[in-house]
């Protein structure tokens, strides 16, 4: 269906977006609780 | 407790936007109107990405001035990380209004960008909050949380006029080339509302997820420098 790949194309880039965005605050939260843990 | 509550906020936000793109995609037909001034009437299915991030973004920079003046009065840095996030995350859902809208534009009229209102007053937004993160960046430690509060309030009366005021001044109305008209007056299928109020659910709710963990990894942050000081 070709004439809804604009759509599709406005979704796949915000979602990319957005999850990239998710998963970088995810990663940085995961960091810092291993940084606070105390070493074992 | 508090991670597993952002889990899920998270799962049900993901399954309202996936189900929200398959009606998009399968059930929705293509709009009328669009095909006749277009000549495609697909392209009127990207306000399911489209306006859902603009009001999305809207409505979170007001919030974002209610925690400024919460932080104002209480001087609770929760209220500051709370703010800071908010802004970080509506921004970015502004930039991805913008590019969405620079797309149907490009479909629509030929050109990324020619100017039009619409994407007029949404450039000074983004230029508005550019600024309150930078200015956030560069402002020192103890006057941060001040300065981000006050930036905020003044922000939000400056959004509200962008998004809601000037694009909808008769002079502005008539050069505009924006179809939010065809929207306002009916011109779309009954099924635009119902998948356009689930897309906006979805977006509301990844907005929530994204600023609390974005504020608690602010405050985090904070605590981890004052313990290293």
């Amino acid at each position: 269906m070709p004439e809804a790949l604009p759509f599709f194309l406005a979704w796949l880039i915000t979602w990319l977006a957005l999850m990239a965005y998710l998963w970088r605050l995810e990663t940085r939260w995961r960091a810092m609780e291993r940084e606070q843990s105390p070493e074992e | 407790m508090r991670r597993q509550r952002g889990q899920m906020l998270t799962a049900v936000a993901g399954i309202l936007l996936l189900v929200a793109f398959a009606l998009a995609f399968f059930w929705v037909p293509p709009a009328a109107e669009f095909q006749r001034l277009y000549g495609n009437g697909h392209i009127a299915k990207i306000v399911f990405v489209h306006v859902p991030l603009a009001i999305v973004s809207f409505v979170a920079f007001v919030v974002a001035a209610g925690f400024g003046v919460a932080y104002l009065r209480t001087r609770r840095l929760r209220w500051d990380a709370l703010g800071a996030a908010t802004i970080e995350v509506a921004w970015l859902y502004a930039v991805l209004a913008t590019v969405t809208g620079a797309w149907f534009s490009r479909l629509a009229w030929g050109a990324w960008w020619n100017w039009d209102p619409r994407q007029t007053t949404m450039f000074m937004v983004l230029l508005t909050y550019t600024a309150y993160l930078l200015v956030r960046g560069a402002v020192d430690e103890e006057r941060r949380a001040s300065v981000s509060a006050v930036y905020a309030i003044l922000g939000a009366g400056a959004s509200l006029m962008l998004y809601w005021v000037v694009p909808y001044l008769p002079a502005i109305q008539q050069i505009s080339l924006h179809p939010s008209g065809i929207i306002a007056r009916g011109g779309l299928d009954v099924s635009y509302r119902s998948v356009l109020l689930l897309s906006t659910l979805g977006m509301g709710l990844l907005f929530v997820q994204l600023v609390r963990l974005r504020a608690t990894l602010e405050l985090a942050e904070r605590q981890l420098m004052v313990a290293s000081r």
